[in-house]
């Protein structure tokens, strides 16, 4: 596998050394490019990435931060290039328009991604017009390999307005891009963490539609929810990203945290960054910076944990966009931690997002997650 | 963001004033005072949640106090109450409060009510039985004293027609109407064991009602006179000849009435009104009234009257006698109908009982002659019969009845001599007792049965319970008469067989 990293940023393309990148341009088969929207939509950025890498497919996403080696930067464009020794690829597009739902999108993303020789998938999926959880739960409901599956949600910066995706010059609002890797050379692994504390009692999800909360054992949910932030919940909505849920949909699954998109006065209702289903049961989660950091780092060591130290090739970190909004001037330093777990011949890149998604286990069901340091490393055999 | 107010104090004490403005320095100081800024942050969510979780806890404890006073006192009332249902156990667990404790306590009760349940089961077990050797021995002893009453009633019917002195005539009717009480009697008794057990079974036919009354009049009519009571019958024009329904009970219910009226009343009438008032596709609603001007009902005796073994005051008893269980037949009788009987009296001015009746349809047939009319020209001439019987005066009895209606009459000792009787003779009708030594009637039936399915055989016996009727219609048997028998019943029940035949 041969990786090359570069960035465009005040206007000025720079690569990052690395080993044995020389010759990378032609043969590269995939090349991801994680930045701000506005590089992204530029025409003629993505022309130029184009004439370096003519033969490869390139998957585009809009951030709400990109990760680059061991910085995290605004407004830039970055660019990882594979070149992989015995792995092929195939990436198909599709657009949310043109299915009756998410999970039905996900299904036929899997469907035509799949082959008997099919190692893994990575996806980068539209961030406010596709439903997270439906569109994990779609490709679930086909993935009877079990072949291991993430990826993340595309980001608009702190705007949450729209997003944009996109597979060479198919580039747009509510697409989602699969990435397909065949053979038994590449080595994938995954893991999670949020790093959030729990506190307050549990309380079950009495009513909700997909992502949107009305009510918490009977009584509404947004003015419970304001009744526990106290103090804090005249600093509305700013503050709800301090304050995410936690939620348990079956007794044998693990917790996954929600966090807070927005909150409707006049509906009373709160829209969280993945679904609420009734009978689930919640609780109050709070931010503790020292312990976000350190999940990031307790991230990248269970990974390490599951490839039995071996040296990892690349590792794509993809974060929540919650995260660096708590974090601010500190975000860095999440980085910091998994990379110095990750040992420094290992190539980071990566990108801030509106929803990470990952198997909590090697061997799990992939998942939606907010508020996690998502990692996923990759190691081919050669 | 702006240094921390904390940090620029501390820069200002250590650091000398060309380091202050350094540009490297600077950058270090941001990034330190962000620290300092997300400690604060930290510690105030902290505090935050601390306080949320601290509200939480209170309220909780609160709320479990609150569970565990309202456990305290339903344990407590849980304690009143089943102290209340045991009052002796109270002072084994007075001391506990716990719910462990009621638990075992309750748990004690439960078997203490399993142990009271065997007991009463057992006790009701023994009642049980006890209630049914009553019923057998009754069942017994009717048919011990049924058997020679038979021979009495028989012989005194032989001797009423046979010419005998004026005087002889009046001991002969008085030995009759003994004797006949006496077999009312023992009847009472044994259907008010039959209506206990639930025993009693309804045996539809068809009834003239004018015929069945006009009987009943003239059976009582003896007593009645010798109480100075004059009886009159009134008939709906409307009342339809025949109709179907258990002529038995019907007759044993006007009978219980009318006797009873008779009892009660000196010089007196007794009237007996009998009414159809109603009809539809296939009942007659028939209403039956007896009155008398007899001594009357205390309005607080009504209900009482009815009830077994008593009477409206323990002075009827030796006034009047009887044993108390007429009206309460009567009553049980329409009660397995689906009917109810009233009664309207007063003291001294007499009592008037009426029930109604549903009967069912039946053509108005040709009017076939009454077969009271004209009996003593009816006879048996050249009826081949075989009577089944072992006791010698029964035989004796039954023999000479039959020979007195020109029948030929051959006697069997036992099921095994009828077996073979039949087999070497054809007869015309077979009367076969029940109980016998050797072979009993069923048996015999049965094996006569399997070389002859169509002579007729009808069963005699003093027995009359339930299992016996149905043992009786299983083997094969024609048709039942109970002993001691009215001698124009079994007339009757033997022209209708040979007809039948022939």
């Amino acid at each position: 596998m041969v990786i090359q990293q570069s960035i465009y940023a005040q206007q000025q393309w720079t690569d990052l050394p690395s080993e044995g990148s020389v010759g990378g341009d032609i043969h590269s088969q995939l090349v991801l490019i994680f930045g701000a929207k506005d590089h992204v939509a530029n025409v003629d950025l993505r022309a130029q990435i184009r004439i370096r890498y003519p033969h490869a497919d390139l998957v585009f996403a809009s951030t709400a931060g990109e990760i680059f080696d061991n910085q995290v930067l605004d407004d830039t464009l970055c660019t990882i290039a594979i070149a992989f020794a015995n792995t092929t690829t195939r990436c198909v597009l599709s657009n949310i328009r043109d299915y009756p739902s998410s999970h039905a999108m996900g299904q036929y993303l899997f469907k035509r991604l799949k082959q008997p020789d099919l190692n893994s998938i990575f996806l980068v999926s539209d961030g406010t017009l596709v439903n997270g959880s439906d569109l994990i739960a779609g490709l679930n409901a086909e993935n009877k390999p079990g072949v291991p599956i993430s990826g993340g949600l595309a980001g608009d910066g702190d705007q949450f307005a729209n997003t944009l995706v996109g597979l060479n010059d198919d580039l747009g609002m509510g697409k989602v891009v699969a990435i397909g890797f065949y053979g038994d050379a590449l080595q994938v692994y995954h893991s999670s963490m949020g790093g959030w504390d729990e506190f307050g009692r549990d309380r079950i999800i009495t009513k909700s539609d997909k992502n949107v909360l009305y009510e918490l054992d009977g009584k509404n949910a947004l003015e419970l929810y304001k009744e526990y932030l106290g103090a804090f919940s005249a600093e509305l909505p700013g503050s709800a990203l301090l304050f995410p849920i936690s939620i348990k949909i079956a007794e044998s699954e693990q917790k996954l945290v929600r966090t807070i998109l927005t909150i409707d006065e006049a509906q009373k209702s709160m829209t969280f960054a993945g679904n609420m289903p009734e009978g689930a049961t919640v609780r109050l989660m709070k931010a503790n910076f020292d312990k976000l950091t350190e999940a990031s780092a307790e991230s990248a060591r269970q990974l390490m944990q599951h490839t039995d130290h071996q040296n990892l090739e690349l590792a794509i970190l993809i974060s929540c966009v919650g995260r660096k909004l708590v974090l601010q001037a500190r975000t860095e330093e999440e980085v910091w931690a998994a990379k110095k777990i990750l040992g420094e011949q290992t190539a980071i890149a990566g990108f801030y997002s509106y929803g990470e998604l990952s198997p909590y286990n090697p061997s799990g069901r992939c998942e939606l997650h907010n508020q996690t340091m998502t990692i996923t490393g990759f190691c081919e055999k050669c | 963001m702006d240094i921390h107010p904390t940090l620029i104090a501390q820069v200002k004490k250590h650091l000398s004033e060309s380091a202050q403005h350094d540009p490297g320095s600077i950058a270090l100081w941001q990034s330190i005072s962000h620290h300092y800024y997300s400690m604060e942050r930290d510690k105030r969510l902290t505090e935050h949640a601390f306080e949320v979780s601290e509200k939480e806890y209170q309220e909780l404890l609160s709320d479990l106090r609150r569970e565990n006073d309202l456990k305290q006192q339903s344990i407590s009332k849980i304690k009143a109450v089943t102290l209340a249902l045991d009052a002796n156990s109270s002072t084994e667990h007075r001391e506990g409060e716990d719910l462990l404790d009621v638990i075992q306590f309750l748990e004690r009760q439960i078997v203490k009510t399993k142990i009271l349940e065997e007991e009463l089961l057992q006790a009701k077990e023994i009642a049980e039985s006890s209630s049914k050797a009553k019923s057998n021995f009754l069942s017994v002893m009717s048919h011990e004293i049924r058997t020679p009453l038979n021979a009495i009633i028989g012989f005194i019917h032989l001797l009423s027609t046979e010419p005998s002195l004026p005087t002889q005539v009046d001991y002969i009717k008085a030995i009759n109407i003994s004797s006949q009480n006496l077999l009312n009697l023992v009847n009472d008794i044994l259907d008010f064991s039959k209506i206990e057990e639930g025993k009693i079974e309804f045996l539809y036919s068809k009834i003239n009602i004018r015929t069945l009354i006009h009987e009943i009049k003239l059976a009582n009519t003896f007593r009645a006179n010798e109480r100075e009571n004059r009886i009159t019958v009134m008939l709906d024009e409307d009342l339809p000849t025949y109709v179907l329904g258990d002529e038995v009970r019907l007759n044993q219910i006007l009978n219980n009435l009318i006797s009873n009226a008779i009892k009660f009343t000196h010089r007196g009438h007794i009237r007996i009104e009998i009414n159809k008032i109603a009809e539809n596709e296939n009942h007659h609603q028939i209403q039956f009234v007896v009155k008398d001007t007899g001594v009357g009902i205390a309005p607080e005796a009504k209900t009482l009257i009815f009830e077994r073994f008593t009477q409206a005051n323990s002075e009827i008893d030796r006034q009047y006698g009887g044993s108390g269980l007429g009206l309460s037949i009567v009553k049980k009788l329409l009660e397995l109908q689906g009917k109810e009987i009233s009664v309207e009296s007063e003291p001294d001015k007499g009592s008037t009982f009426t029930f109604c009746m549903d009967f069912g349809k039946c053509a108005e047939e040709e009017m076939t002659q009454s077969p009271h009319e004209d009996r003593s020209s009816q006879h048996l001439a050249g009826v081949k019969i075989l009577l089944v019987e072992d006791v010698y005066i029964n035989s004796v009895m039954a023999k000479t009845m039959l020979k007195n209606w020109k029948a030929e009459v051959d006697l069997a000792e036992n099921g095994q001599i009828a077996i073979e009787m039949c087999l070497q003779k054809n007869y015309d009708v077979i009367l076969m007792d029940l109980q016998m030594p050797v072979m009993d009637g069923i048996t015999a039936t049965t094996k006569i049965r399997e070389f002859d399915p169509y002579i007729p055989i009808i069963a005699l016996t003093a027995s009359s319970s339930y299992e016996t009727q149905n043992d009786i219609k299983d083997c094969g048997m024609d048709d039942f008469i109970a002993k001691p028998f009215n001698p124009y019943v079994l007339f009757e029940t033997i022209k209708k067989r040979v007809m039948r035949v022939v």
